[in-house]
């Protein structure tokens, strides 16, 4: 049914529907919610030695892209951005949390750079190389190293007021 | 809930996201995904079949997700209801809004898990929001409480500022009010 209101003179038609993914899900029958979600986890789990073949792959692009003096400028910053975002996602999902942070502030340093039009190969080489020192098959550095290095990418992008945004663990609905 | 036999289209260009996304699906009971790395290819395959719920990406190699989204809401009934979850990526956070207003059921940020998934699949068939059609928004109802105005600052139009003010006029009678309280005739169709 459609209920249609005029309100200062605009029309807002609202709409009650009955989706066709209501009336599958709705269907009896099923498997129970935990059923499901541990299901689920399951065979992401069984991704993780792919996964992390596909993370140190991505970050040996990123390096590359890093590295590409064809690449006009703009083009290679959103490149690496693009790829870092592959990386947070995975490492996030896998919980490689170090790593994801220390990808997040070379995010943060692209979008900053692409934003300005400027280029900084220094810094942008700092983080590169901070992202492969998490690498999963590099990574041997202890948890307070690991911390201390953290630390210093996000005081070197406030240095250059470049924003560090917030590094939430999981996922989260956005709306 | 019962997903098996729920048709997915999921538009994605990253192919290991998208076998992630595929696992996760499967795992809570949903057959194969009809997976497409375009929007190009997107609307092809909402063109030729029918499909219950859309997973899409924000950023795609010839468009983006909010860009989509608004497409779809441009269509003809019932392509233009389909139940859209954008996921967007750390690096494209700033999209979020553009899809929000694009008129995207829900904007997930990645990474997607089991539990979010399913969470988030049986909200978007949850049928409590209606559907808005307005001159500059369709889309899913996208308030999920009714508190009234934030911090008392309204931000619609027809939001009434926060202070009322001394009376004006004479008190209402109670005619007057039972008047007010009468059902009110709408367009019904």
């Amino acid at each position: 049914m459609s209920v249609i209101v005029e309100r200062r003179g605009r029309r807002v038609s609202t709409r009650s529907l009955r989706s066709n993914l209501e009336l599958m899900v709705t269907r009896p029958g099923g498997i129970r919610r935990d059923e499901a979600i541990a299901e689920a986890n399951r065979r992401v789990e069984a991704m993780r030695g792919p996964s992390m073949e596909v993370v140190h792959t991505l970050i040996e692009t990123l390096d590359g892209v890093f590295g590409d003096a064809a690449l006009a400028t703009s083009r290679r910053l959103a490149e690496m951005r693009r790829i870092a975002g592959q990386i947070i996602t995975l490492s996030e999902t896998f919980g490689l949390a170090h790593l994801a942070e220390a990808t997040k502030r070379l995010c943060d340093l692209t979008s900053a750079l692409l934003d300005r039009e400027k280029d900084n190969r220094e810094v942008l080489k700092i983080h590169v190389r901070a992202v492969r020192m998490f690498s999963p098959k590099q990574n041997s550095l202890a948890e307070d190293a690991s911390r201390a290095v953290l630390d210093e990418l996000t005081l070197l992008l406030r240095h250059l007021g470049v924003d560090v945004g917030d590094h939430p663990s999981r996922s989260e609905d956005t709306t | 809930m019962k997903l098996n036999g729920v048709t997915a289209l999921i538009v994605d260009s990253d192919s290991f996201a998208v076998e992630l996304l595929t696992q996760m699906l499967r795992g809570l009971g949903l057959g194969m995904p009809k997976v497409v790395d375009s929007v190009a290819a997107a609307k092809t395959a909402l063109a030729n079949n029918n499909y219950d719920l859309c997973i899409c990406e924000a950023e795609l190699p010839d468009s983006t997700g909010a860009e989509f989204v608004q497409w779809v809401r441009g269509q003809k009934a019932p392509l233009k209801y389909l139940p859209v979850l954008v996921s967007t990526g750390y690096s494209y956070l700033r999209n979020v809004t553009a899809a929000r207003d694009a008129g995207a059921h829900l904007v997930v940020k990645k990474p997607l898990s089991g539990q979010i998934l399913y969470d988030r699949i049986a909200w978007l068939a949850n049928p409590s929001r209606s559907f808005l059609e307005t001159e500059t928004y369709t889309g899913i109802d996208r308030r999920f409480r009714s508190m009234g105005p934030p911090e008392g600052e309204g931000r619609r139009d027809t939001d009434l500022p926060a202070e009322i003010g001394a009376a004006t006029e004479p008190n209402l009678s109670q005619a007057e009010i039972d008047a007010m309280m009468r059902p009110t005739k709408v367009a019904a169709i």
